[in-house]
């Protein structure tokens, strides 16, 4: 899965996923993720724009970088996700936990 | 699966990570194949069935084949006049039997039947032999 990555502040980050974030990507996608937690980018909001599918594995993933990022005393947002990115979160119940932002500025918006 | 399908597709996969790029492939041509017949499937339709499967898929992948790396999935789509199905052979271990692998990071056999379960009308695991068979069926919207 193909990652971008943008500074915006301090802490915050904003991260561009593409592709599929699946059983196939999801595991590294994870890792990833975290690593810029570790490395101090807390505060991270992931633009799924080009994410054109994601199942439970890539959930997975998504909430073990929240995970990460709130322990570490920052936040983990998504914005701008597609149709089957918001269906998947609605079946799993998971928009409560991670609700979808429709843009990346307002998924900024609080971390400055 | 039951009476003349107005369109079908058979496939094999194999049961690994990678076999999932395959899956897509397969139900890419399907919806395409369906809109060529003049049966077009919905969007929505399309994406909880797509996202039901791919679960299976992974279920399959991740969990019964897990320690088989040449295996392959079998994979048997049906467009009929109301509904799709969806059915997944495999000789992997038992569902129910699977034990997750401790070293996977993200292990989701339960989120994922459950997604599953969410999308479709009818989801149906059944053991024959040394046969995984999972049947999923969807109504299709009027």
């Amino acid at each position: 899965m193909e990652m971008g990555f943008e500074a915006r502040g301090d802490h915050a980050a904003v991260v561009s996923l593409s592709g599929r974030l699946d059983l196939l990507t999801a595991a590294d996608t994870k890792n990833r993720l975290q690593a810029l937690v570790q490395e101090g980018w807390s505060k991270l909001v992931v633009d799924l724009q080009d994410v054109t599918f994601v199942d439970s594995s890539g959930l997975g993933a998504v909430i073990a970088a929240l995970k990460a990022a709130r322990i570490a005393g920052g936040d983990f947002r998504i914005a701008r996700a597609g149709d089957q990115v918001r269906y998947i979160l609605k079946v799993s119940t998971l928009e409560q936990v991670l609700p979808p932002f429709s843009t990346v500025e307002e998924a900024l918006e609080g971390y400055e | 699966m039951n009476s003349e399908p107005r369109g079908a597709l058979r496939t094999t996969f194999p049961a690994r990570p990678e076999g999932l790029v395959e899956l897509h492939a397969a139900f890419d041509r399907f919806f395409a194949d369906s809109e060529t017949d003049g049966c077009p499937i919905g969007p929505q339709d399309r994406m909880a069935f797509l996202t039901a499967a791919a679960e299976v898929a992974s279920n399959i992948v991740d969990h019964a084949c897990h320690d088989l790396p040449d295996a392959r999935v079998h994979l048997a789509l049906a467009r009929h006049s109301s509904r799709v199905e969806a059915q997944f052979e495999d000789q992997g271990v038992a569902w129910g039997e699977a034990e997750s692998d401790p070293t996977n990071p993200v292990p989701h056999m339960g989120l994922g039947l459950l997604v599953a379960r969410a999308c479709l009308d009818q989801l149906d695991y059944e053991r024959s032999g040394d046969l995984n068979r999972w049947t999923l069926m969807k109504q299709l919207s009027p």
